[in-house]
């Protein structure tokens, strides 16, 4: 049973198309990327995963329920941080803890109480006291705390600096992630997640441009280097994308077999952003 | 229950400066006009009987004193003691005016801002994060400032109408006609309590319209709710005296803010003396029904458009 199954969604804000037919699903266990260009509605389709919007049309089932019937008992199992900024920064540290501890039955207070106490975070601070960086810890702290099986992340480090980044991401791998838990998460630093992905999806123009797992990435895809004169060997085998280098050549292919392309060139495994640029770049 | 528990505390503290301190501060006010009375002015009526029938014998000679007046006044109070304790009783309850003038102020602008600052600053995709129902949200937003904020309102009239008390001790303290446990024994404190209990109960259902108007423009108002909230009854009540030549929109909307709730139970002349009658009467009125069934489906339309908050 998928944590989370999506089939053909559509969506349109008047004359815009958000989501045009997106096929995405999560299983239980995996760490699944969900990036995109700007305006690409990554930000749509959580919106429909987490029940604050209804989809016009596809089929959209998250723990094998409706997310936008059925979104308040989901919220029991399912747990998501926008970004930074959406923690009430009225209240104060332990009215918020009081607050989830009381709507969550799954709230583990203890547990936040714990991450908590090794942070400079005061339970009697307002959070509109908080920095930036703590406000996320705070967060991260309750949505740890709320032993989801499934954490949805959208765009959860921006405006933060490197060093809380990486503690962000290291909690949510230590903390939370195990066997039978799954996350999803959208962001434009690539580079960040590329290492803790089980799955990718690229999202271009309201669809997903590819699916896949992060480990069948390097037999399916390859980058070659090549000299300029091997332009024409090169287009004959159907790039993906094909740009110049202070070298020469770089060429990106999908489904090659290795040891056609090593006679043109150095052949290499291309990493998430070259992907990335690949794919949805070679679409627009 | 726990999670009612959460929501009404998330409220209380969020507006807790509208339903705390507000009506305490009021509380302060009156306490300090009347210290100021009794101690800048220092009126005390024996002592001030006595002054002003000396001065005004010494002005007026043949007329009657001032003071004279006021013993006999106090006299013909002392003389139907039940007739005119029910008036006292009945001006007492006036002390808690100010405070209902608070108690709509305070809940129209907590109404009208609660869903739309959730919207503006975007908490509300955490408020949304947690595993509680739109409508129960929406419920909460309603219930915490219409029916729990007024208990400290009347906490607060109490402790006013006690002010007042001590201040007439005072001011009547050793008068030969009315004494002290007269005046305690008649202001019915706790029969006042109620008769506010029981009047802001009847009030917010009598303004429910009102009240869920607000939460709607709240839940759907792309900016400036104040002016969406005050310029659409309008349009319609223009439109609708272009059309008809009638104003029965704005009646109705005058009608269910405060004047109605608040007038019939002390004001108006015809009225009976039981506050209980009073609020009856505007029970077994047609327009508190209407009103009622319209609210309802204000708050539902409030509901749907905090259940798609993401599209509105």
């Amino acid at each position: 049973m998928s944590v989370l199954a999506a089939s053909h969604l559509q969506k349109r804000y008047g004359d815009t198309v958000a989501l045009d037919g997106l096929n995405m699903t999560v299983e239980a266990g995996q760490i699944v990327g969900l990036i995109g260009p700007n305006g690409c509605g990554k930000t749509t389709a959580l919106k429909s995963f987490m029940g604050l919007c209804r989809v016009d049309s596809g089929e959209l089932s998250l723990l094998s329920q409706d997310p936008f019937e059925t979104r308040a008992e989901l919220m029991r199992r399912v747990t998501y941080i926008a970004d930074v900024g959406t923690l009430p920064r009225w209240m104060r540290v332990h009215d918020l803890i009081d607050y989830v501890s009381s709507v969550n039955p799954r709230f583990d207070r203890e547990a936040a109480m714990q991450t908590l106490a090794v942070t400079q975070i005061k339970q009697k601070s307002r959070i509109s006291a908080l920095s930036k960086g703590m406000t996320v810890q705070l967060h991260l702290a309750l949505v740890l705390a709320s032993n989801a099986e499934l954490l949805v992340l959208d765009e959860p480090t921006l405006g933060l600096d490197l060093l809380y980044r990486q503690r962000f991401y290291d909690s949510v791998l230590n903390d939370y992630f195990e066997q039978e838990r799954s996350i999803v998460i959208t962001t434009h630093e690539v580079r960040e997640i590329e290492n803790i992905l089980t799955h990718v999806v690229f999202m271009n123009r309201g669809k997903a441009v590819l699916s896949a797992a992060m480990d069948e990435l390097p037999g399916r895809f390859s980058k070659v280097l090549a000299q300029p004169e091997r332009l024409d060997d090169i287009k004959s085998l159907n790039p993906l994308s094909l740009r110049p280098t202070l070298k020469g050549i770089a060429a990106i292919f999908d489904g090659q077999q290795a040891n056609q392309l090593t006679d043109i060139g150095e052949v290499t495994t291309p990493n998430l952003s070259e992907l990335f640029v690949a794919v949805v770049g070679g679409e627009s | 229950m726990n999670t009612w528990k959460a929501l009404i505390k998330r409220e209380w503290l969020e507006h807790r400066g509208g339903y705390l301190w507000a009506p305490i501060a009021i509380a302060i006010v009156i306490a300090l006009v009347l210290i100021l009375g009794l101690t800048v002015g220092d009126i005390r009526l024996a002592d001030f009987a006595d002054q002003a029938r000396d001065a005004t014998t010494e002005q007026h000679g043949d007329e009657v004193p001032l003071g004279e007046r006021i013993d006999e006044r106090l006299q013909e109070i002392a003389q139907d003691k039940d007739a005119s304790g029910r008036k006292f009783h009945r001006g007492l309850f006036e002390v808690g005016k100010p405070f209902a003038v608070c108690f709509f102020i305070v809940t129209f602008f907590v109404l009208l801002a609660t869903l739309y600052d959730e919207r503006k600053d975007r908490t509300a995709l955490f408020w949304k994060a947690m595993p509680v129902r739109d409508r129960d949200t929406v419920l909460s937003k309603l219930i915490m400032p219409v029916w729990i904020a007024p208990l400290v309102s009347v906490a607060a009239i109490v402790l006013a109408q006690v002010f007042v008390l001590i201040a007439l001790s005072i001011l009547l303290w050793g008068n030969g006609h009315i004494t002290t446990g007269d005046i305690w024994w008649h202001a019915g404190l706790l029969r006042g309590a109620f008769e506010w209990l029981a009047t802001f109960a009847t009030w917010g259902f009598w303004s429910l319209p009102v009240w869920s108007y607000l939460l709607l423009v709240s839940s759907v108002a792309p900016k400036a709710p104040f002016l969406w909230a005050v310029m659409s009854p309008l349009v319609v009540a223009a439109i609708e005296w272009a059309t008809f030549g009638s104003h029965h929109v704005l009646r109705f909307i005058s009608g269910h803010m405060v004047t109605d709730a608040t007038v019939v139970v002390t004001d108006n002349p015809n009225a009976g003396t039981s506050i209980y009658a009073n609020l009856g009467s505007l029970w077994a009125s047609g327009s508190m029904w209407f009103g009622i069934a319209l609210g309802v489906v204000m708050l539902v339309a409030a509901v749907y458009f905090r259940r798609r908050y993401s599209e509105v």
